[in-house]
């Protein structure tokens, strides 16, 4: 007898029994019958489906981090009274001001708490170049009050190292998905609608390289997202040489916590990757994810960022560029008096027109 | 006039036969005879009428018998059509019957027939064959002869027409005057002699038979079998209806015979059936019968009214008169005036105006104006002012062209003009601001109506269709210039922020390996659904239509007999 029940149906669940006649097994319970092959794949990824996503790291190892005595003399710490906010820069350059408040009391204090990077990005594009890209940021905006760029006054411009936390990883990913292809026909006297049901399975590995995530709680993480992406060929070792003329921020928000954002990304990205690779079915349905990170590598590097900061009619507007690539973003304020006087304006003498048009007719 | 000749050419010992004038006509009931020659005395002649009499109890013909000496070199077919003598018999009453012509010079007989079926009776071998008989077996006298033709005739016709034999047990003849048949004992005595009597009115009022008949059993037919038989077998007819209550089956069926059918449309049957039903439900026969017998009264009553009215309905277009004052609130002068002008509306358009000034009475204006434009000979297309004095109220009646000359905008204006002048009481202000609205809409129409005669039909259709539309198109544009408008600022608005933020790390992957790619065919399901087909033939039954009355059907006996039934 060969009713060894050792496979789940892929249709409905019920166990399938070994149809020594038909060499299938069948389901008894939905009437479907596969070859055993078939069962066996379906069994084998319904148990691989089990395993969840792993991200493994290693961790940016902080006491091999420490800076020498040579470089700790030549470095100078600057704390904000006002807001908080805490530099670093090398011993020739003067900090004069708070970036992020514009406060000029800042207190200068010695170098503690703050780890060596691993890597730097120095600036390519100067002082002048960042107000150029403001320029041309602002022309051709219609909605922008005509004051702001006439009678334009950039309160402070300054150039910041911002720490970031840059991983990386290989990705393996095991997916699986449920595919069903609709085809339908007709008769005379019926309408045929039939369904084939497709387990699809994909494994493989992505490669990523130094995806970089913002250790700085004083920069604004969409902005930072915003100027990416870095080149990251002109990253070099760091060195305090690079701090000159410039501060840098101190990292303020953990590896850890920055892990979560660096994961979603990632996973976001090859899970679209493989998604892409699904192909030629009316429908398909994700049935299990499996992400595992390995050879996951942390550093540390400064990367380059222009900060402009403006005040118009007593509100601040912050724009960052990126240090290396010029890539500009920001928000500009909005003349509300311009931006009714276009719609009023537009729907009004549309509607006129309208009207005199169809009274013509 | 029908005939049907024989000519047979015989030879009479007519000899020495001796020769009176007698020009003037004899008439002996259904026995006619003119005797030039004077070849039969009274007392033959009177043997002869009584012969003529039987055949005339069997058959309804009546018997004319001419002798005369000569045909004057007249064709004897001739001579037979302007018989003055047929003329005379029919006055007298003769619906169809015999002319025996004895020609004395050429000793020849020949026998016609006239009237109303006449042919059906008798065809041409028949007389022919009646005349051969008589003479052969005539001896030498003229009185056997035409005695002979005489018998010989009624022998035939007795031969073609046979007295029916019913195929049913015979019911109980009908007693004299009694139209309730309650076999099944459905109402009592006194109900019976109050429907009777009411079913006599309808007779006395519009002719016919009318019967009711209730039966426990249908002696193995239906309820239409029986309800057509017991009417046909039992001698009723040509005209009447017949309601059956079949208690074996809780049936019930009317069935209609002669103008009856006519009278009652299936619509008509199924009404009367449905109203009936709810009496006999409930055990209410002499409700119902009631009920049956008025309903059948204002059935009748309708239908001959509508029938008068047809039949004194004027020809279209002679009319002369389209000012009808029967209220008499318009003066002689102003109808002298208005008339002319009325008249011309006609000539001009070919349309008729017809201003209609009454005292209501119960019918909608809109009946009363349009009745009276139907059937006092107007054209076919026009308008009418209906004017009820009584009830303050007027109607424009529009006909055919009129529908498309005024439309409702221009007619709700020209409401409200006439409404003003009636309050006044100014009815010649109102005719007038009527007829100068119609010669306006009907001039414009017809200018419309040219132009597209005149081959911008597709311009004309556009420009229409343009015009309908017109404003919906405008507004769904300005929408949309609109929503556009607010898309494009809010574009403007969103450019002055560049900041985005970044959910994938797309510029970070350095590689791609995919190690492991299996599309696993797991089974499939096929679903099915019956495409249904609309019918498109609809089968209307065993009944062919019958031309504004009720579907008819052919019954056991060969009578016609509309009708419809049901179950209670």
């Amino acid at each position: 007898m060969n009713n060894v029940y050792e496979y789940k149906c892929p249709c409905c669940g019920a166990a399938l029994r070994f149809d020594n006649i038909s060499q299938f097994l069948k389901c008894d319970h939905c009437g479907n019958s596969f070859s055993v092959e078939t069962a066996q794949q379906f069994n084998q990824a319904a148990s691989e489906a089990t395993q969840g996503s792993n991200f493994g790291w290693d961790t940016y190892n902080t006491t091999n981090s420490v800076w020498t005595d040579a470089e700790a003399q030549n470095m100078r710490v600057y704390v904000c009274p006002s807001c908080g906010g805490e530099i670093y820069t090398d011993m020739t350059t003067a900090a004069t001001k708070c970036p992020y408040c514009d406060n000029n009391a800042i207190i200068m204090e010695s170098l503690s708490g703050v780890y060596k990077p691993n890597y730097i990005i120095p600036f390519k594009i100067d002082k002048e170049e960042a107000k150029k890209k403001l320029a041309e940021f602002c022309k051709g905006k219609k909605l922008l009050p005509k004051e702001f760029t006439s009678k334009n006054h950039i309160e402070d411009l300054t150039g910041i190292y911002v720490p970031f936390w840059i991983f990386d990883c290989n990705s393996n990913a095991s997916m699986q998905y449920f595919g069903e292809n609709v085809t339908s026909w007709t008769t005379y006297d019926y309408r045929y609608i039939r369904t084939d049901y497709y387990l699809l399975k994909r494994d493989g590995v992505m490669g990523f390289y130094h995806v970089p995530v913002d250790a700085s709680k004083k920069m604004d993480d969409t902005y930072m997202q915003a100027i990416e992406p870095y080149d990251y060929s002109q990253m070099v070792p760091f060195n305090t040489a690079y701090l000159s003329g410039f501060v840098a921020d101190k990292f303020d928000v953990d590896q850890e916590t920055s892990k979560q954002q660096a994961n979603k990304r990632i996973e976001v990205s090859t899970v679209n990757a493989f998604d892409r690779t699904v192909v030629g079915f009316t429908n398909v349905r994700n049935s299990h994810t499996g992400i595992n990170f390995d050879n996951g590598q942390v550093s540390y590097a400064l990367l380059p960022v222009w900060m402009l900061h403006t005040k118009y009619e007593g509100k601040d507007y912050y724009f960052a560029m990126n240090g290396q690539t010029g890539k500009f973003v920001g928000e500009l304020p909005m003349s509300k008096k311009n931006y009714w006087k276009f719609v009023i304006g537009i729907i009004g003498i549309a509607g006129t027109v309208a009207g005199l048009i169809a009274s013509m007719l | 006039m029908k005939k049907r000749l024989v000519s047979l050419i015989i030879v009479i010992a007519l000899l020495a036969m001796p020769v009176i004038g007698a020009l003037a006509y004899v008439a002996d009931g259904p026995f006619y005879h003119i005797d030039e020659v004077g070849y039969l005395n009274d007392g033959e002649w009177d043997e002869l009428a009584a012969k003529a009499k039987e055949f005339n109890s069997v058959s309804g013909y009546y018997t004319g018998v001419e002798i005369i000496k000569s045909l004057n070199g007249e064709k004897i077919s001739d001579y037979h059509d302007g018989s003055a003598f047929v003329e005379v018999m029919k006055e007298q009453g003769a619906e169809k019957g015999l002319h025996v012509i004895l020609v004395s010079d050429t000793a020849s007989v020949q026998v016609f027939t006239f009237g109303e079926g006449a042919d059906d009776d008798f065809s041409d071998t028949d007389l022919t064959a009646i005349a051969v008989e008589s003479v052969s077996n005539m001896g030498s006298s003229v009185k056997d002869l035409i005695g002979g033709i005489i018998d010989g005739s009624k022998e035939k016709y007795e031969e073609t027409h046979p007295e029916p034999t019913p195929d049913i047990d015979p019911v109980p003849a009908p007693s004299g005057g009694t139209l309730v048949f309650d076999y099944a004992d459905l109402i009592t005595d006194d109900e019976e002699v109050t429907i009777n009597q009411m079913l006599l009115e309808l007779t006395s009022k519009y002719g016919g038979d009318h019967l009711i008949v209730t039966i426990d059993d249908a002696e193995g037919k239906s309820s239409m079998e029986y309800a057509d038989d017991f009417f046909d077998y039992n001698g009723y007819g040509p005209d009447g209806d017949l309601l059956l209550i079949n208690m074996e089956d809780r049936s019930y069926w009317m069935s209609t015979t002669g103008e009856a059918i006519d009278v009652f449309t299936d619509n008509d049957i199924n009404f009367i059936g449905n109203m009936i039903t709810s009496y006999l439900s409930g055990g209410d026969y002499f409700g119902a019968f009631k009920q049956y017998i008025t309903m059948c009264d204002a059935e009748y009553q309708s239908y001959r009214e509508q029938k008068e009215k047809e039949e004194n309905k004027k020809p279209r277009g002679s009319a002369t008169e389209f000012l009808i004052d029967k209220a008499g609130v318009i003066d002689t002068a102003t109808k002298q005036k208005l008339e002319p002008l009325l008249m011309k509306f006609r000539e001009k358009y070919k349309n008729d105006l017809l201003i209609y000034i009454y005292e209501g009475d119960g019918y909608s204006i809109y009946h009363e104006g349009s009745e009276y434009f139907e059937y006092e000979g107007y054209d076919l297309s026009g308008c009418v002012l209906a004017i009820d004095t009584k009830n303050n109220d007027f109607e424009i009646i529009k006909q055919l062209d009129s529908f498309r000359a005024l439309d409702d905008k221009a007619e709700n204006s020209l409401r409200k003009g006439i409404t003003g002048y009636l309050k006044k009481d100014n009815y010649e202000g109102a005719v007038m601001a009527f007829m100068n609205a119609m010669d306006q809409e009907y001039s414009s129409y017809y200018r419309t109506k040219d132009n597209i005669l005149g081959g911008s039909k597709i311009k004309y259709i556009l420009t229409k269709w343009w015009r309908n539309i017109k404003w919906f198109v405008v507004t769904i544009a300005y929408g949309a210039v609109s929503l556009i408008s607010f898309l494009v600022t809010g574009k403007w608005k969103s450019d002055l922020k560049s900041a985005k933020p970044k959910y994938e790390a797309q510029d970070y992957i350095s590689g791609f390996n995919l190690t492991n790619s299996q599309d696993i065919f797991l089974y499939s399901h096929t679903m099915t659904e019956r495409i249904v087909h609309e019918d498109r033939d609809h089968s209307s039954g065993g009944y062919s239509g019958g031309g504004g009355g009720s579907s008819t059907h052919v019954s056991s006996s060969g009578t016609t007999h509309g009708g419809g039934g049901g179950h209670f």
